[in-house]
């Protein structure tokens, strides 16, 4: 009886061994895991800030209204705790920022250093200054320590704008990568293709212009999509000068790459033609 | 005889020390020890035989074996369950894990895999495997173009409220 019972038992605990266990992917599966679970912390703290903002709204409100000692000390209080609930909120987004830079492709690890090494520093900015909240004692206390939140997060939209403009370019470099390596290894099939004299092995002269034409619209579209990216570097080198509102450049930038990308789905549909072609004969 | 008599009217004149009296009082509690002890392992044997006689009963009866049956689906149906759980939780981490990328426009919406091509005329090439790699890397880079989304809204700077004055 324990004999039949054993191969069930051993199926049983390797299935559900096999349904409970955490999958052990790459460092690269690791980092977007921990990305997701920044950025939910980061909604939550969104989230929290709203309350505290609708609470601040209805103390200001009764404060403004009443004028009496208790409605003041409230204002003092919910101020406060709306304030915090904002660094905090500036804190965790610069938080994903940098999470997101370590998931992006395609980013140069200078660049990813480079602006991680600013956003720390922000990050550490604001942490500071909600400690400081604490120590207010005023309503224009707050005031003023708000003024200064804002100066210092208004000053950092061209870093914000410069990673969000860098994931997107990284993702196209990336296509871009892997658009070439395939193009060069079609290029070097019909190059060893064209050499081939046995029968069966060999295209026709007119199968490879053909082939030849496709290859050349492909390579040309390549080229556009590059001369697309190369405007990027421009417009990122605007950011950092703070030559133009960043809001406005990444709209710039998001549309310049999304060319940039449908030139070359345009290229690989060529290439896959070109394949279409080698695996059929004539 | 007369010597025993005499041996005796000895032994009662000895006159009886603490020591000796000692010594039969503890005799005596041996003695009454050894009988209690041996009343005691008397009635646990007893008890014992009793109760391996209705185990042996118990054990030559058909529940016992309808008991082990049940036990072992209770195990079974025990292990299904956590089975179950570890599903569901990993079915929910992998909902919410998508909602989350979704929403950080790391992932688009799904779309319909591409049905590979098969020629009705195919050529020595049809089955290169470097063709077929090339073939299969493009495929993906194709997938990727389509469904990649540039724009990152949930990536944008939050709304804040700073023009905090009273």
């Amino acid at each position: 009886m324990a004999k039949s019972y054993l191969p069930i038992f051993a199926f049983l605990s390797l299935f559900s061994l096999l349904l409970i266990h955490k999958p052990l992917y790459a460092q690269k599966v690791n980092d977007e895991s921990f990305f997701r679970d920044v950025y939910n912390q980061y909604r939550q703290k969104v989230e929290e800030y709203n309350l505290r903002h609708e609470d601040y709204l209805l103390k200001r409100a009764q404060y403004l209204n009443f004028k009496t000692l208790t409605a003041q000390e409230n204002a003092l209080a919910s101020t406060k705790a709306m304030l915090q609930a904002r660094d905090d909120v500036v804190i965790w987004y610069f938080r994903v920022l940098k999470e997101s830079l370590k998931t992006s492709k395609g980013v140069s690890g200078s660049t990813i250093e480079r602006l991680t090494s600013i956003l720390d520093q922000e990050e550490a900015w604001f942490l500071g200054h909600r400690e400081l909240l604490t120590s207010a004692a005023t309503l224009e206390d707050l005031v003023k320590d708000s003024r200064e939140a804002e100066e210092r997060f208004r000053k950092n939209d061209p870093i914000i704008y410069e990673v969000l403009i860098s994931r997107a370019n990284g993702r196209v470099l990336d296509f871009t990568t892997r658009t070439d390596k395939i193009f060069e290894d079609i290029k070097a099939k019909l190059d060893e293709i064209r050499k081939d004299t046995r029968e069966k092995y060999s295209f026709s002269f007119k199968k490879l212009a053909l082939l030849d034409r496709w290859m050349l619209e492909s390579q040309n579209l390549i080229l556009r999509s590059k001369e697309k990216q190369s405007q990027i570097d421009g417009i990122i080198l605007d950011l950092t000068k703070a030559k133009t509102r960043s809001e406005a450049e990444y709209d710039i930038a998001i549309s310049t790459l999304t060319q940039s990308q449908l030139y070359l789905r345009d290229a690989t549909a060529f290439l896959e033609e070109v394949i279409r072609e080698i695996k059929t004969s004539e | 005889m007369q010597m025993t008599d005499k041996n005796i009217q000895n032994q009662q004149d000895i006159p009886q020390d603490s020591v000796s009296s000692d010594i039969k009082s503890l005799k005596a509690f041996f003695a009454k020890l050894s009988s209690k002890t041996r009343q005691v392992v008397e009635k646990a044997i007893r008890f014992a035989v009793r109760e391996l006689s209705f185990l042996k009963d118990f054990l030559a009866r058909k529940s016992l074996k309808k008991l082990i049956q049940a036990f072992s689906v209770l195990i079974v149906l025990l292990i299904l369950s956590l089975a179950g759980l570890g599903l569901f939780r990993n079915f929910q981490k992998a909902i919410k894990d998508d909602k989350a990328l979704k929403s950080s426009g790391q992932v688009d919406e799904k779309t319909p895999t591409p049905i590979s091509y098969v020629s009705d005329n195919p050529s020595v090439y049809a089955n290169d495997p470097f063709v077929l790699r090339i073939e299969e890397d493009l495929n993906i880079l194709t997938a990727e173009l389509t469904r990649a989304t540039l724009r990152e809204g949930e990536l944008l700077p939050p709304k804040l409220d700073f023009g905090v004055s009273f």
